[in-house]
């Protein structure tokens, strides 16, 4: 794959915990040495969009699967070791190495 | 940065809350009081918690309300509340809560320095069982003194 992944993470309002999330995926795309950029959205923003990746909670994972190839559903924001768990498991839906 | 934005004012520990609508309305008052909002700010954060539902706990005994950046924001800030008693948000995975971080912005990107290192806080299990246990403010302001951002 030559284009850089296009990740989302995206909140009801945009600008708190999606955000962090936002953090925690760059700090983990670092660590698995995957080049990607990642935005940060409200939930309605999306409307329109195709990212390889949205990450969301739990609960607007439904809401949001038009607009990216996978959904990854968290419960816990702050959580890097299963947010790391989590998008090991989509790139490897989209056949994206990863380290 | 974060010990300049949550000092003494800005927190209070081992508050009484009947319900999650109280405990939003203690940590808006706690931004208030700090200077960072006007009153009605703290009226759309139980507004904007009412509206998105239970999103705004982040993770597990965890909330972070706060809403628009137009609803009455002075400058970017941050409140911290403990519980004595855990209240419930209604979000099944990570009630009930007992930590109430409640913040403000003036735009999308001006806060983002403060909440990268409110995430390096939070998402320190010890940092977090020194705020979870607090008894005096000095505590956790002693802990924002010491405590390593990168």
């Amino acid at each position: 794959m030559s284009d850089k992944l296009k990740i989302v993470a995206a909140c009801g309002v945009g600008m708190g915990s999606s955000l962090i999330l936002k953090m925690n995926i760059e700090d983990v795309l670092k660590e698995l040495k995957v080049p990607a950029t990642v935005d940060h959205s409200d939930i309605s923003s999306l409307i329109g969009t195709n990212y390889d990746i949205v990450v969301v909670q739990t609960f607007y994972a439904d809401q949001v699967k038009n607009y990216g190839k996978v959904v990854v559903a968290v419960d816990d924001f702050l959580n890097k070791d299963k947010l790391k768990e989590k998008l090991q498991e989509a790139f490897k839906t989209l056949g994206v190495e990863a380290q | 940065m974060l010990e300049s934005i949550l000092t003494e004012k800005a927190i209070k520990l081992k508050a009484q809350a009947k319900d999650w609508q109280e405990a939003v309305r203690l940590g808006g008052e706690l931004l208030v009081n700090a200077g960072f909002v006007h009153p009605a700010y703290v009226d759309a954060m139980v507004e904007t918690v009412r509206e998105l539902g239970p999103y705004s706990v982040i993770s597990p005994g965890i909330a972070m309300p706060h809403a628009r950046p137009e609803a009455g924001v002075i400058k970017h800030g941050l409140s911290l509340l403990t519980l004595a008693t855990p209240v419930e948000f209604g979000n099944k995975e990570n009630d009930p809560v007992d930590i109430v971080v409640s913040f403000c912005a003036t735009d999308n990107t001006s806060h983002i320095q403060m909440l990268a290192e409110l995430a390096q806080l939070l998402g320190s299990e010890e940092a977090l069982s020194t705020i979870r246990n607090a008894e005096e403010v000095k505590t956790v302001v002693d802990l924002l003194k010491s405590f390593k951002f990168t």
